[in-house]
């Protein structure tokens, strides 16, 4: 069989159709089922948490709010962000495009676990469900951060000890994820490929994985010593029982700092594939690329005291934090430059996955160097918990990541679904995107800088203009992402059939069929240069790309 | 179920679809069980730091209840817990070398190190409760328990949080128990399998992998006796 | 020093205008960095997003070019070059910060700052002013250093000034603190920072700064012995609950260490450590006595708890026995 065969003939076994009903779906082992199955709870936890959004950004049009009451407010702050941050930053990527994509990419039929894996996604929907259930049971108004003593105080009842629940079950369902994919990458790469043959998204997930394992069991027992502290009095957290409020808060950013760079460092492995496969260029400077990875998983475990500089630690240990954050900024511009320098005298390639890349560029820029601001001691007390710490990490977590998200799904939905989506639709949700993200968010910029403080129900006349056209903005972010969304479930309708290798890439993945059969390759390929692009020509739009040289008929 | 091709007739019995060899089996199950067994060492590390900030604000709190728990008894589990532990370690040597019997008699030994564990937790546990020597506010010792402490001990006022010191007690101790019963359940799938035959010298990963998580229980409770019953 | 040099950067902010007044001795200084990381952060933005058009213009497949030219993949001097760059910038950024910071939470308050006792509570503030004025609102002295002594009776606030610049959270069960000197007279706005629930947002007061210490005064008579004041408070306290048995107003030991004087004073500890007599020190030594016990002293003192008002009375009262010199 040779690859061309396989790019013209597709899906007559793909993973698809290997085994019908729900029940071959609930219970698969297979990794890409897994992935769709997480994509489509994730993508619906976004929908959740972006209606939550907008009717906030609603009771904002008018100072004096008055959609909703102040606790009604509250309370869907606190779902938006525990939502998106629990259910949709940290596992989008990793979980469903990661799933997706981490075996193919080595060549493997599956991840090293893969009854560990289907675990970790029932896990993973049980937590959600723990989160929905407490909109049931009358909601949660303490904000995703859970700072005690407001949020164990003795009145609070079941809401607050499920949504604990919750995240500490999710958190299981990312432990068993990273160590899933380090055990995959550590021990089941093929042969030719060495450790700085990955492709580096694998480089980033690796890194990741880390973070998750590390930090993300102090997570669990964190939350689980709230809970102990709410049910039993503990004396740990609460200053009523003996015990101090500000522990909590080294205990949260301990997990929750580190958290950022689970969001992040994926978005930057997509980037790193995409920016490189549509300039037709190998990535420049790979391992400064791969290296910057682990740089800012190893930084990034020391800065957590950089959310607390007014909350009266020592002063020289916010010094000392101040410094490290400082230091996470160089990874992040050697990543930056390689991009650009990979982009020069290249052969640029402007479909949709490369223009949410330069979205991805324009919202990280503004993002990370926004947080200067921040890890810098005297400006961030007057910013700190105003809405410039909002805009700033809208634009990490939610811009940079959401963009880098849609780029790889835009990348590698032909290779999941076996269709292709149109391109125009593609190309003008980016563009709605990248606008509206900005309007959503720059005023929110010039807001905290004048004084408006973050979780605020209710403002100053002053900051009226800001608001009105940061809803506007929200309204465009949102017609962009059901721009998108509506343009790839109408591709699987109407799409044309994919070729194996739409794209031109020359990872692993894209010489398997599109879609893969179950056990993705009939045969273990070998390895090559992931960024090699010098044999692979177009043979036409149906037919996709292949290598000129061997695989012939 | 469908197999690539029905011609490699060789192929393992144990060999999971997805892996091309034994020894690649193994290695990415040794690399899991490692990983599984880091995140569990962080789990319980964050427990650790939570003891440690209680105990150094509450210094005079620890010295005194120190003196519910009986140390002779912690011993003796520790006894109990690392014998177990040897007899784990021998049990992979015997899947190693396809001993069948001594593979049977040491997982059995282990099996039955950690239930004499659990039953001497048991009597700790139901002795304090019987007392209300309970966690949190629902705290309230006997008088005849406060009795049997030493008279030096005695003297000194009740301090404030106790029922603190004991959930933190029942919530360490509780989590370990729990690991030890999943480790029963462990040795008890072990035993069924190794009944039937299936490890031996090509085959041994799941004995090696109970194995590690068995000497991190084993572990995790020689940092918690000294921390509880000694310092 | 250094952000003096820094001025004309924070005055070209073209954000200058949106930004609230510098009410405060730390304002400039504030907006000094503010600017410098602004202008430093723009220069490097302009710098992607040029590069990214420029690239994407000139390297965009279209006909007559459907190919890649020719370029190193990778260049480790370069690459070196660009990790060194952004890293003296931030380290600059970082000094500059720094040194602003430590200037801006330990200012030299003189040998009289005025003192106010902040506290917080769902959803109000409440501001205790020598002289024994309590009110909603917090009075200040334009020029007269002031010293801010933070404490909440339920959850975590955050004390928020924007137009000096200031934030600092009050929590439960410690007390913070924020010292500065007000440079305007005027009114300004007092939020609170941290979330606190239902009416969070709507937790404001004003900060009113007196042009002269005439005014401030005068203000201060007109509304004193309404209530007992928070030193007055705190002498009722000490007798009511014995504290007085064991320690002395005169500067004889007792069974403990007197308290003449005792504000400011480096204790020596009977485990060989020493600190400084502060309000989290006077807070931990009547919750948990035997934690710090002064050398020479036996560990005989029992927790004495205190409603949180009163903890404040006992430290304004402790203040007024005299500071060590």
């Amino acid at each position: 069989m040779t690859t061309a065969v396989s790019a013209a003939e597709p899906a007559a076994e793909s993973y698809l159709r290997h085994g019908r009903g729900l029940r071959s779906w609930l219970l698969t082992i297979d990794h890409k089922r897994i992935g769709l199955m997480y994509l489509g709870l994730i993508a619906f936890m976004l929908f959740l948490g972006g209606i939550f959004a907008m009717v906030l950004r609603m009771n904002l049009w008018r100072p004096a709010g008055g959609l909703v009451s102040n606790d009604t407010y509250n309370k869907l702050f606190t779902l938006h962000g525990a939502v998106m941050v629990f259910l949709f930053v940290i596992p989008g990527i990793p979980a469903a495009l990661g799933n997706f994509v981490l075996p193919l990419q080595l060549g493997a039929k599956d991840v090293a676990f893969p009854r560990v894996n289907l675990l970790s996604f029932w896990l993973f929907a049980l937590g959600s469900a723990l989160f929905v259930a407490t909109l049931v049971a009358g909601g949660v108004d303490t904000g995703w951060t859970l700072y005690p003593p407001y949020s164990l105080e003795g009145s609070r009842g079941l809401g607050i000890l499920l949504a604990l629940t919750g995240v500490f079950v999710a958190g299981f369902s990312s432990i068993l994820t990273g160590l899933n994919f380090i055990a995959t990458i550590h021990t089941m790469r093929p042969p030719g490929m060495g450790w700085f043959g990955l492709p580096l998204f694998l480089w980033a997930l690796y890194a990741t994985a880390i973070i998750q394992i590390v930090a993300t069991p102090v997570l669990g027992i964190t939350v689980a010593l709230g809970f102990m502290e709410r049910l039993f009095h503990l004396g740990l957290f609460m200053p009523e029982y003996g015990g101090d409020p500000v522990l909590f808060q080294h205990f949260f950013w301990f997990y929750s700092h580190p958290a950022v760079y689970i969001m992040i460092l994926p978005a930057m492995g997509i980037v790193s594939e995409v920016v490189s496969v549509f300039s037709r260029k190998p990535i420049f400077g790979y391992r400064f690329i791969a290296m910057s990875s682990i740089a800012i998983a190893v930084i990034g475990f020391f800065v957590w005291g950089h959310h607390m500089f007014v909350s009266g630690q020592s002063k020289w240990a916010s010094v000392v934090f101040s410094f490290l954050t400082m230091l996470v900024a160089i990874p992040s511009a050697i990543k930056t430059f390689n991009w650009l320098a990979t982009m020069y005298k290249g052969a640029i390639v402007l479909r949709t996955p490369m223009i949410y890349v330069l979205a991805f560029f324009a919202i990280f820029g503004i993002g990370g160097l926004t947080g200067l601001f921040l890890g810098s001691l005297a400006t961030d007390v007057p910013l700190h918990d105003t809405y410039f710490v909002v805009a700033h990490f809208h634009f990490v977590m939610v811009g940079a990541v959401l963009t880098a998200f849609m780029a790889g799904l835009h990348y590698w939905w032909p290779k999941m679904t076996g269709r292709m989506y149109s391109e125009a639709s593609g190309r003008l949700s980016a563009v709605l995107v990248l606008v509206g993200f900005n309007v959503t968010f720059i005023p929110q910029f010039l807001a905290g800088v004048a004084g408006m403080p973050r979780r605020y129900a209710t403002y100053a006349a002053a900051f009226q203009t800001n608001n009105r056209v940061s809803t506007v903005g929200a309204f465009i972010l949102a017609a962009g992402l059901l721009l998108a969304a509506s343009g790839l479930l109408a591709s699987l309708a109407r799409g044309r059939r994919a070729p194996a290798n739409p794209w031109g890439a020359a990872s692993l993945e894209w010489s398997a069929a599109s879609p893969p059969s179950h056990h993705n390759f009939d045969r273990t390929p070998t390895a090559g240069d992931p960024y090699d692009f010098g044999g692979l020509r177009e043979v036409s739009a149906e037919a996709g790309w292949v290598r000129a040289a061997g695989g012939a008929p | 179920m469908t197999t690539p091709s029905g011609g490699e007739a060789a192929r393992p019995r144990f060999l999971a679809e997805h892996f091309e060899s034994m020894e690649a089996q193994l290695e990415t199950s040794t690399t899991g069980i490692w990983l599984f067994l880091a995140s569990e060492v962080l789990f319980f590390g964050a427990l650790f730091t939570a003891y440690g900030v209680w105990r150094a604000n509450h210094h005079e709190l620890f010295h005194y209840a120190q003196h519910f728990l009986d140390w002779r008894l912690g011993a003796l589990n520790t006894l109990v817990l690392i014998s177990s532990s040897l007899s784990a370690a021998w049990s992979v040597r015997c899947a190693q070398l396809g001993r069948r019997r001594g593979l049977l008699a040491t997982l059995a030994l282990t099996f039955a190190l950690a239930g004499v564990f659990l039953v001497v937790k048991y009597f700790e546990y139901s002795h304090k409760l019987h007392h209300g020597v309970t966690w949190g506010a629902s705290f309230h010792a006997s008088e005849e328990i406060l009795r049997s402490l030493p008279a030096a001990v005695r003297a000194l006022p009740v301090p404030e949080h106790m029922g603190t010191f004991f959930t933190l007690y029942y919530l360490m101790t509780g989590l370990h128990g729990i690991h030890v019963l999943v480790g029963m359940g462990l040795y008890v799938w072990l035993l069924r399998r190794a009944r039937r035959g299936h490890f031996g010298p090509g085959y041994y990963g799941p004995v090696d992998a109970v194995a590690l998580y068995w000497h991190l229980v084993d572990m995790i409770w020689i940092f918690l006796f000294p921390l509880f019953y000694l310092v | 020093m250094i952000p003096r040099l820094l001025e004309p950067l924070a005055a070209a902010l073209p954000a200058a205008g949106f930004m609230p007044q510098r009410a405060s001795s730390v304002a400039g200084n504030v907006d000094r960095v503010f600017g410098f990381i602004f202008w430093v952060s723009l220069a490097a933005l302009v710098l992607i997003l040029v590069l990214t058009v420029v690239f994407v213009l000139r390297y965009r497949v279209r006909s007559g070019r459907t190919a890649p030219e020719p370029s190193p993949s990778h260049h480790n001097r370069l690459e070196l070059l660009w990790s060194a760059i952004p890293l003296a910038l931030v380290m600059i950024i970082f000094g500059v910060s720094t040194a602003a910071w430590l200037d801006m939470i330990e200012p030299a308050t003189g040998p009289d700052p005025l003192r106010v006792q902040v506290t917080g509570r769902r959803w109000s503030w409440w501001f205790d002013h020598p002289g024994g004025r309590g009110a909603p609102e917090l009075h200040l002295v334009a020029g007269r250093p002031a010293v801010l002594t933070l404490a909440s009776t339920d959850v975590v606030h955050s004390l928020y000034l924007p137009d000096f610049r200031l934030k600092q959270d009050a929590v439960p069960g410690r007390f913070t603190r924020m010292a500065f000197t007000p440079v305007l007279a005027g009114n300004f706005p007092v939020l609170c920072a941290e979330y606190c629930g239902t009416d969070h947002s709507r937790m404001l007061a004003t900060a009113v700064v007196h042009p002269d210490q005439a005014s401030f005064d005068a203000w201060a008579r007109a509304g004193a012995g309404e209530a007992l004041s928070l030193s007055d408070l705190g002498k009722k306290v000490l007798a009511a609950k014995g504290c007085l048995a064991c320690h002395s107003l005169d500067g004889t030991p007792r069974v403990g260490p007197t308290f003449k004087g005792l504000w400011g004073r480096e204790e020596k500890f009977a485990d060989g450590t020493s600190a400084k007599v502060d309000e989290n020190y006077l807070r931990e030594s009547v919750v948990k006595p035997g934690a710090k016990v002064v050398a020479g002293f036996a560990n005989l003192m029992p927790p004495v708890p205190l409603e949180e008002r009163e903890m404040q009375g006992v430290v304004a009262y402790l203040q007024t026995l005299g500071t060590a010199p």
